[in-house]
């Protein structure tokens, strides 16, 4: 990758924190939450500033796209995904979002879908454990942090909606901060059509019994930074640190759990025009900033599983602190391509089967021994 | 070197893997041990590891997200693992066959076969929680004569407990 651009600031820590600061503490911002997640202090030292001004264009050009969709997705699809890369305004996300995943088209041709799933009781199963887990997703926003608030309640009703319109899917704890993150921008009944698009097309399988295809992921990813980062892949190699166990959290919240907030809706809005390679491409960026530079590599005597240890910890917290703008240009410059990660994901799946068949084997050879 | 120098100096250190079903406590106890105190916690989803120093042992503590979907991520982390933390909610009277299986799928694969088997009888501050020995039963360890194992009462909110718990680990770890 080779950038040598800082994406982390240093967010003094050590100054006093007078009341004042800590009322305003108290006070959400502009995101709704009243402690920034991944952020050591204040989300304003991360997040980059557009002048009103132009702030208005781009509100224009999104209303004007919208008008023209088909347009845009076709012929013009370039304009529409280099406006996405560059944020979409937060103002045009309620609109935006549903027409980049298609969750309004479906909700157009399923009128009265929500209100019938709604008005079940569900599978006693999935609605319990939804129901256990409802007030611990964002305890730090003001729209989830309590049952009084308005998004607990409709984070339970899109989830036991979901779980009932596919039993075979239920509820998995990774799909409550994605149906969260669209509940802070849109209506119960819109969130459930985009939540349906995300989990059916841009994930498909994430959640499903088993986990098969996240943890193909996890392989597919390790994979393309030979290319990417080839020195992350040496040293994760090195360490015998087991990709699945960093990946899976990113993947399957698309990072919510993982980036300072800016981030997470800026990536979110790249996602949704240009699909699952975005998440690749994030995950690329961030273990190439643990573990790409040689100055981070001191192997030595301290021991290989120390090493890893720490290894996998650092990568954990890898996205604190990130800066928007240049995190989301070190995202674009990864620019990973359809047939890369076609490519990869063929490698992998080849993979997988040999060694399923040696396991297969080799099973059958202790059955016989017994 | 490093087994010499832990040797002469008593530093050991243990690898521990902590795993349970969802909502029984494993993120609140490990983020407990860590810092002494009570934190809300969200659902875990990939793990979470911090180091815990105990009577000279160096704790590394992996705690890994415990719903049914999320477990077929859990055998990822057994390798290396000398100790297992199996933590249960006591009070959850429904689900204690469901942790039951679980923990003897989790010991009974090869990687985790020398591990020393804790449970934590977690949420004992519950009025109708179950006591050890009915936890002990209810998971099939009465019989289980191979493996060490033991069961400590505790409550992750108060700390009751942990602390008893990382004792016997270090009395019976063969570093």
């Amino acid at each position: 990758m080779g950038t040598n651009e800082p994406v982390t600031k240093d967010i003094g820590q050590g100054d006093n924190t007078s009341l004042d600061q800590e009322q305003q503490q108290l006070q959400p911002d502009k995101y709704g939450f009243i402690r920034a997640p991944h952020v050591t202090k204040d989300v304003r030292a991360v997040e980059s500033s557009i002048p009103s001004e132009v702030l208005r264009r781009r509100e224009q050009k999104w209303r004007d796209m919208l008008q023209q969709w088909d347009l845009f997705t076709s012929k013009k699809f370039k304009k529409l995904r280099n406006r996405c890369r560059k944020g979409i305004p937060s103002s045009m996300r309620m609109a935006a979002w549903p027409y980049l995943c298609g969750g309004v088209f479906r909700k157009e041709k399923r009128k009265g879908l929500f209100q019938d799933l709604d008005s079940q009781s569900g599978d006693p199963v999935y609605v319990d454990d939804i129901r256990k887990d409802i007030d611990r997703q964002f305890p730090d926003h003001e729209f989830f942090k309590s049952e009084d608030e308005s998004g607990q309640k409709e984070l339970f009703r899109v989830l036991k909606a979901y779980s009932i319109m596919r039993p075979e899917v239920g509820y998995c704890q990774a799909q409550a901060p994605v149906a969260a993150l669209l509940l802070m921008h849109m209506p119960t009944e819109d969130a459930f059509f985009c939540f349906v698009e995300i989990c059916d097309k841009y994930l498909n399988g994430y959640y499903s019994p088993g986990l098969e295809t996240v943890q193909l992921d996890g392989l597919i990813l390790f994979g393309l930074l030979k290319k990417f980062s080839p020195k992350a892949a040496q040293r994760l190699n090195k360490l015998d640190v087991n990709p699945t166990c960093v990946m899976t959290e990113w993947f399957m919240c698309c990072f919510t759990r993982t980036l300072p907030w800016p981030c997470v809706l800026r990536v979110f809005d790249m996602f949704l025009c240009e699909g699952i390679r975005v998440l690749f491409e994030v995950g690329i960026v961030l273990i190439d900033s643990v573990l790409g530079s040689s100055a981070s590599s001191k192997a030595g005597a301290r021991g290989q599983y120390l090493e890893s240890f720490e290894v996998l910890k650092s990568l954990k917290v890898a996205g604190d602190n990130l800066l928007e703008e240049p995190f989301i240009r070190q995202v674009i410059a990864v620019d990973l391509s359809r047939e890369d990660l076609v490519r990869e994901h063929k490698r992998q799946e080849t993979k997988k089967q040999k060694e399923e068949k040696r396991r297969q084997k080799d099973t059958a050879r202790a059955k016989r021994s017994i | 070197m490093g087994k010499i120098f832990s040797r002469l100096f008593g530093n050991k250190e243990m690898r521990i893997l902590m795993l349970g079903l969802d909502n029984a406590g494993k993120t609140t106890i490990l983020f407990k041990l860590k810092m002494g105190e009570y934190v809300t916690t969200i659902p875990t989803v990939g793990f979470n590891v911090e180091t815990v120093t105990y009577k000279n042992v160096k704790f590394s503590v992996w705690d890994v997200g415990g719903q049914d979907k999320l477990r077929p991520l859990w055998r990822h982390y057994y390798t290396g693992t000398q100790a297992l933390i199996f933590v249960v909610d006591s009070s959850d009277r429904d689900r204690i066959d469901e942790a039951r299986q679980e923990l003897h799928r989790i010991i009974s694969d090869r990687e985790m076969k020398d591990a020393l088997i804790l449970v934590f009888a977690n949420k004992q501050d519950h009025k109708d929680a179950m006591r050890p020995q009915e936890i002990q039963e209810k998971l099939g360890l009465t019989r289980l004569r191979d493996r060490h194992w033991y069961v400590q009462p505790a409550c992750a909110t108060s700390g009751d407990g942990l602390q008893e718990g990382l004792t016997w680990l270090t009395v019976n770890h063969k570093g």
